[in-house]
C-alpha cells in the first residue's frame, strides 16, 4: 500500500505533466472556443456583496420608515420604486420579501426571498435572512417540514436555491 | 364709468322678467265688502297659503337640489392617465436629449433663466430645470430648481441649484398621456382656490362681479346698473348676473330664457349663497365656466384653459395671460384666441385697462402688457391620446377594479408604466423598418403590418406598446388581439421542458436530426421539415437550438411529451387553449405579441414569472390612494434550467439565426432572443432580452397573406432598432450555485479539450456534464496521463 509520500510524489509527478501538456499542447485549430464563461454575468464581474447605490439607499431608508409607522403597503411600493432603479440589487427582494410576509401574504414573501437568494450570491448573511423568512413564510402556509428544511438551509447552506 | 366699457357674459335679463314683476303687486287689491267679495277674499287666502305652501315645498326642492349637487361629486370628471414619472439619480442611463425629448412631452419651455417651474436651460452636457413638482400616490414631490450634469449619456450629478448640494433623486411629474371622458364629453381638470393665481380672482372679479364678496346671490345695483347701461346703449350691452347666478345657471338650468328660469336662478343662487361660503361658491366657479371647444370636448374651468391654450399650469401664467382667460369667459368662441386673434387681443387688452383703473396693476405695467403678443400654443394639447394601443391595454387592464362608468365620470387618476421614451423609440424603429423593408423586398409601400410589446425585465411593467404601423390610429390592436401562429418562438419553451430534467438532458445531450414521420390521432402522416430541406444527423441540443432546427426539437417534443410541453409554457404564462398535437412543437399555436412577451419575460427573469402590468397606482380625484398593481412573483421554472437556456438563446444571437444583431447592435451590448418564422412565411417574429429590456415584434399582414420574410430577415430588424436605441444594460445571466462551464466536442457531446476541432464551452448544472472524453482528447497521451493523474487526486 503506497504511503501519503508517494501519492503526494505522484500527484507532483502529474502536475507537472500537465504543465508540460500545456507547453507541448497541439496547435489550435482554426475554430478557436471562447474563454470562459461566454455569457456576461453579474457575480463575475464584481465577487463581493455590492452597496447599492445611493437613489436605492435613499428609497430603502423611505421604505424602512414607512414600515416602522405601519405603512406595509406604502413601504412596499417604496422598495418597488427602488426595483425599477436596480433590479439586480438583492437587498431590496430581501426588504420586499419581509414586507409581504408581515402583510401575511407567504406566497409572494418566499418567492421574493428565492428571488433575493438568486440575486446574493456571495452575500452569505442575506441568504441566511432569505432562509428564515421562506422558513416563516412556509410555517404560515402551514408547511412544517418545508419550514424545518429551509431553516437548516439558514443554518448550513451556502445559499443555493 | 367703466362698466359700460366691459360688456360681460352676464345673463341679459330679459325684459320679460323686468316687467312680469308688477302684476304681483296688482293683486294686493281686495278686502271689499259684499258676500261675493268675501267669497273671493276667502279664495284668495286660501290660494295665498296653497301658494305658499307650494313655494315653500319648491323652495325645500330647489334646496335639496343644489345640496345634492354641492355635497358630492360636483362633476363627472373624466379619468387622466399619466405616463411613468422620469427618475433622475446620478449613475442613470439618459442621454440630455432623451431629458429634453421629455421636458418638452411636459411642455417646459426652454428658457434663458429656468428660475420658475416649468422651463429649462440646456448649456453643454448640464441641464438646469425648475420642476414643478407633482402628487404622486405615495406623496408629493416638490417643486425643484435643479442642476443634472451629463457625460456620455448618463446622468453623473444632480444637485439643488441653490444650495449646490446632490440630490439622491428627484422625480419629474409624469407626462399627461391620455383622458378617459364623460359621455358628455365635458373636459376639466379641478383647481383649488388657494392654487388659483391672485391676479386671477381680482380680475374676474373686476370683469365679471365685482360686488361678489358683499351680495347675497343677487345684486340689485348691478341690475340696476345694468339695465341703465342698456337703455342708454340701445341694445343690450351688460347684464346683472352674479357671479353666483351664473355658477347657478350652468349647474342646474337651461339656457332657455324664461321668467320661470330667471326665479329658479335667483332662488337657487340665494339657496347657494345661504348654504356656502363664498370661496366655496368661487372656487366652483373657476372650475365650472366653459372657457372653449376642441372638437367636441368641451374645455371647462381656468386650469384646464390653461393648459389648453398655455400649455401652462395656473400657477405659471403670466398676467396677460390672465386677463386674456378672464375675458374669454365673456364668448369663448367669439373672442377665441385661436380662431379671432384680434378680437381676442383687444378683449384681453380691455379687461387689462380695467385692471389698470381698479389700480390692480399699474400703469406703466399695464401699457406694457399690452404690447406683448397673445402667448398662446400654436395647437392645443390634444385631447386625443397619441398612445391608443397602450391605452388600451390599461383600460383592459383596470376592467377588473373599475367599471366603464367610473372610468368616465370618477375623476381617477391613473399611473402607468408607459414610457414615452421607449414608445417613441419604438415607433421610429417601426416606422423606419417597415418603409426599408417594403422598399428592399418590393413589397408595396403600407402593405406591412406589424405589433411591438416592449417591457421591463425584472418587473414586467409594460414600456411601450405598438398596435400597428400606424401608432396614433385607435383600432385594430395587434399586439393585443392578433392571434398568429409563433413558429420557431415555441422551441425555447420545448428545450426549458428537457433541461429541467437534468438527469436526462444537458445542452450537450446529441438530438437526432434525421427524418422523422409519425402518425398522428387523426390518422395523417407528420413529416417536420428544416427551413433548409436539409437533415443534419446528430446535434447537440444547444446547436439544434441555436440554429433553429426543426426535426431535432420535434423528436426532442415528442420525447418530453407534449402535455409536458405545455404545461411548461402555461407555467411561462402562456394562455390555457393550446392545442395538444404535434405540430404544436414547431409553432402551429397562435399568440398575440402580449402572450409570447409574457412567455420570454418569465424566461428573462431567470423563470420568475410576474404578470405584464401596464398600471402601477390608481387615486381617487381628491389624491386619495384607491388602488395598487403590486409586482407579484412565482417561480415558474428551475433558475439553473433557464440559465442553461438562456445561455444557448444568447448563442443564437452570437452564431445562431440571429447572428444579424452582431453588425446591428453595440459589441458591448449582449442579448439573447430567438428568431420565429411560419409556413408559406406569413409571420415574421422576434423575441430577445437585454438585462433591462425585453421586447417582441411582428410583423405580418393582417390578411395573413405571406410576406416573404422570416423572423431574422423582418421582425429582427425592427428589434435591434429598438434595442440599439434604448438605454438598456447588457444581458445578466445571474448564474445560479453549482453551475460549472466545460469544453465540448460537438460531434459527440463528450468532453473536449480546447484544440479539438469542434469544441464549445456550454454550461452544466453540476453533476450533469458528460463524463467521457471526445475521441480528440484520448488521441493525446500526454492528456490522458494529465487526466488520471487528476482521477488519483480526486
Amino acid at each position: 500500500m503506497p504511503g501519503p509520500h508517494l501519492v503526494r510524489g505522484i500527484a507532483a509527478a502529474g502536475l507537472f505533466l500537465i504543465c508540460l501538456h500545456g507547453c507541448v499542447a497541439p496547435p489550435k485549430t482554426d475554430t478557436p472556443a471562447p474563454p470562459p464563461p461566454p455569457v456576461p454575468t453579474a457575480q463575475e464581474q464584481s465577487e463581493a456583496p455590492q452597496p447599492s447605490a445611493a437613489p436605492v439607499v435613499a428609497l430603502i431608508k423611505k421604505a424602512q420608515g414607512e414600515r416602522r409607522e405601519g405603512r406595509l403597503e406604502q413601504a412596499a411600493a417604496s422598495v418597488e420604486r427602488a426595483l425599477r432603479i436596480d433590479p439586480y440589487d438583492s437587498k431590496l427582494w430581501n426588504l420586499l420579501a419581509a414586507i409581504r410576509l408581515q402583510q401575511g401574504n407567504a406566497a409572494q414573501a418566499e418567492a421574493m426571498a428565492s428571488k433575493s437568494n438568486s440575486l446574493a450570491r456571495n452575500d452569505r448573511r442575506l441568504q441566511r435572512e432569505n432562509w428564515l423568512i421562506i422558513a416563516q413564510a412556509r410555517r404560515q402556509r402551514g408547511d412544517e417540514d418545508g419550514a424545518r428544511e429551509a431553516e437548516q438551509r439558514a443554518r448550513t447552506d451556502d445559499g443555493a436555491t | 364709468m367703466t362698466r359700460r366699457q366691459i360688456p360681460t357674459t352676464k345673463r341679459r335679463h330679459s325684459k320679460r322678467y323686468l316687467t312680469k314683476r308688477k302684476p304681483a303687486r296688482a293683486t294686493r287689491r281686495g278686502g271689499m265688502l259684499g258676500p261675493f267679495r268675501r267669497w273671493s277674499l276667502m279664495a284668495v287666502w286660501v290660494l295665498a297659503l296653497v301658494s305658499t305652501l307650494c313655494g315653500l315645498a319648491y323652495t325645500a326642492y330647489l334646496d335639496h337640489r343644489v345640496r345634492d349637487r354641492f355635497e358630492g361629486a360636483r362633476w363627472e370628471l373624466p379619468a387622466r392617465v399619466f405616463a411613468r414619472p422620469l427618475e433622475l439619480y446620478a449613475g442613470k442611463a439618459l442621454s440630455p436629449e432623451a431629458l429634453v425629448e421629455e421636458l418638452k412631452l411636459l411642455h417646459y419651455e426652454a428658457a434663458q433663466t429656468e428660475a420658475v417651474p416649468g422651463r429649462y436651460r440646456q448649456q453643454g452636457d448640464t441641464i438646469a430645470l425648475h420642476t414643478r413638482g407633482f402628487p404622486f400616490w405615495d406623496a408629493i414631490e416638490p417643486a425643484r430648481h435643479v442642476r443634472i450634469d451629463f457625460r456620455a449619456d448618463r446622468v453623473t450629478g444632480l444637485f439643488a441649484v441653490q444650495s449646490n448640494a446632490p440630490l439622491d433623486l428627484v422625480r419629474l411629474e409624469p407626462v399627461a398621456i391620455a383622458n378617459i371622458y364623460p359621455t358628455h364629453l365635458e373636459d376639466r381638470l379641478i383647481a383649488r382656490l388657494e392654487d388659483v393665481p391672485p391676479l386671477l380672482v381680482k380680475a374676474l372679479l373686476v370683469v365679471e362681479d365685482a360686488d361678489f364678496y358683499s351680495h347675497r346671490g343677487l345684486d340689485f345695483g348691478a341690475v340696476a346698473r345694468a339695465m341703465l347701461a342698456n337703455l342708454k346703449a340701445g341694445q343690450i350691452v351688460q347684464g346683472g348676473s352674479t357671479l353666483t347666478q351664473q355658477l347657478v345657471k350652468n349647474l342646474f338650468l337651461s339656457s332657455e330664457r324664461s321668467i320661470w328660469r330667471k326665479v329658479n336662478e335667483a332662488l337657487m343662487a340665494g339657496l347657494l349663497e345661504w348654504h356656502y361660503s363664498k370661496d366655496e361658491i368661487l372656487e366652483t366657479y373657476i372650475n365650472e365656466v366653459y372657457l372653449g371647444q376642441d372638437g367636441a370636448r368641451a374645455i371647462h374651468g381656468f386650469a384646464l384653459a390653461s393648459q389648453f391654450y398655455f400649455k401652462r399650469r395656473l400657477s405659471e401664467l403670466e398676467p396677460e395671460q390672465i386677463a386674456l382667460l378672464v375675458g374669454l369667459v365673456k364668448g369663448p368662441s367669439y373672442y377665441g384666441p385661436r380662431q379671432n386673434p384680434e378680437r381676442a387681443k383687444a378683449r384681453r387688452d380691455l379687461v387689462l385697462s380695467e385692471l389698470e383703473e381698479q389700480e390692480i396693476l399699474s400703469a406703466g405695467a399695464a401699457a406694457e402688457l399690452r404690447t406683448r403678443p397673445l402667448g398662446v400654443a400654436d395647437k392645443a394639447p390634444s385631447g386625443v391620446t397619441p398612445f391608443p394601443a397602450f391605452l388600451e391595454l390599461v383600460r383592459h387592464q383596470l376592467q377588473d377594479h373599475y367599471p366603464e362608468e367610473a372610468l368616465r365620470s370618477a375623476g381617477l387618476v391613473i399611473f402607468t408604466s408607459l414610457d414615452p421614451l421607449v414608445q417613441i423609440e419604438a415607433e421610429r424603429a417601426v416606422a423606419g423598418q417597415l418603409k426599408e423593408l417594403e422598399a428592399s423586398r418590393g413589397l408595396p409601400a403600407g402593405s406591412l403590418q406589424t405589433a411591438v410589446v416592449v417591457t421591463a425585465v425584472e418587473t414586467g411593467e409594460v414600456l411601450a406598446l405598438v398596435g400597428g404601423r400606424d401608432p396614433r390610429l385607435e383600432g385594430y390592436n395587434r399586439a393585443l388581439d392578433a392571434k398568429r401562429p409563433i413558429g420557431s418562438l415555441v422551441k425555447p419553451v420545448i428545450y426549458l421542458t428537457a433541461l429541467s430534467r437534468p438527469r436526462e438532458y444537458s445542452l450537450a445531450t446529441l438530438l437526432d436530426d434525421q427524418p422523422l414521420s409519425i402518425r398522428t390521432s387523426d390518422d395523417k402522416t407528420w413529416s417536420p421539415q428544416n427551413y433548409d430541406r436539409k437533415y443534419h444527423g446528430r446535434v447537440t441540443l444547444r446547436d439544434s437550438l441555436v440554429a433553429s432546427y426543426n426535426v431535432s426539437t420535434a423528436r426532442l417534443g415528442l420525447a418530453v411529451g407534449i402535455d409536458e410541453v405545455i404545461a411548461t409554457a402555461q407555467r411561462l404564462g402562456a394562455p390555457r387553449d393550446l392545442p395538444h398535437y404535434p405540430s404544436l412543437l414547431l409553432g402551429a399555436v397562435e399568440m398575440t405579441p402580449m402572450e409570447v412577451g409574457q412567455i420570454y419575460q418569465s424566461l428573462a427573469a431567470s423563470g420568475y414569472r410576474t404578470p405584464l402590468i401596464a398600471i402601477r397606482e390608481v387615486m381617487g380625484p381628491d389624491g386619495e390612494p384607491l388602488t395598487r398593481y403590486p409586482l407579484k412573483l412565482t417561480q415558474a421554472a428551475d433558475p439553473r434550467a433557464v440559465y442553461l437556456l438562456n445561455a444557448a438563446l444568447y448563442e443564437v444571437t452570437r452564431q445562431g439565426t440571429a447572428r444579424a444583431l452582431q453588425s446591428r447592435l453595440p459589441a458591448h451590448l449582449k442579448v439573447a432572443g430567438k428568431t420565429g418564422s411560419t409556413d408559406d412565411l406569413r409571420d415574421s417574429w422576434f423575441a430577445g432580452f437585454s438585462g433591462e429590456h425585453l421586447a417582441v415584434v411582428w410583423i405580418g399582414h393582417d390578411d395573413n397573406k405571406s410576406i416573404g420574410l422570416t423572423g431574422s430577415n423582418g421582425a429582427l430588424l425592427v428589434w435591434a432598432d429598438i434595442m440599439r436605441d434604448l438605454p438598456t444594460r447588457p444581458l445578466n445571466l445571474n448564474t445560479p450555485d453549482d453551475m460549472e462551464w466545460l469544453l465540448i466536442d460537438t460531434q459527440n457531446g463528450l468532453l473536449a479539450a480546447d484544440y479539438c476541432a469542434h469544441a464549445q464551452w456550454m454550461p452544466f448544472i453540476k453533476g450533469t456534464a458528460p463524463t467521457a472524453s471526445a475521441p480528440c482528447v484520448r488521441s493525446n497521451p500526454v492528456q490522458s496521463a494529465g487526466d488520471w493523474f487528476r482521477g488519483l487526486l480526486n
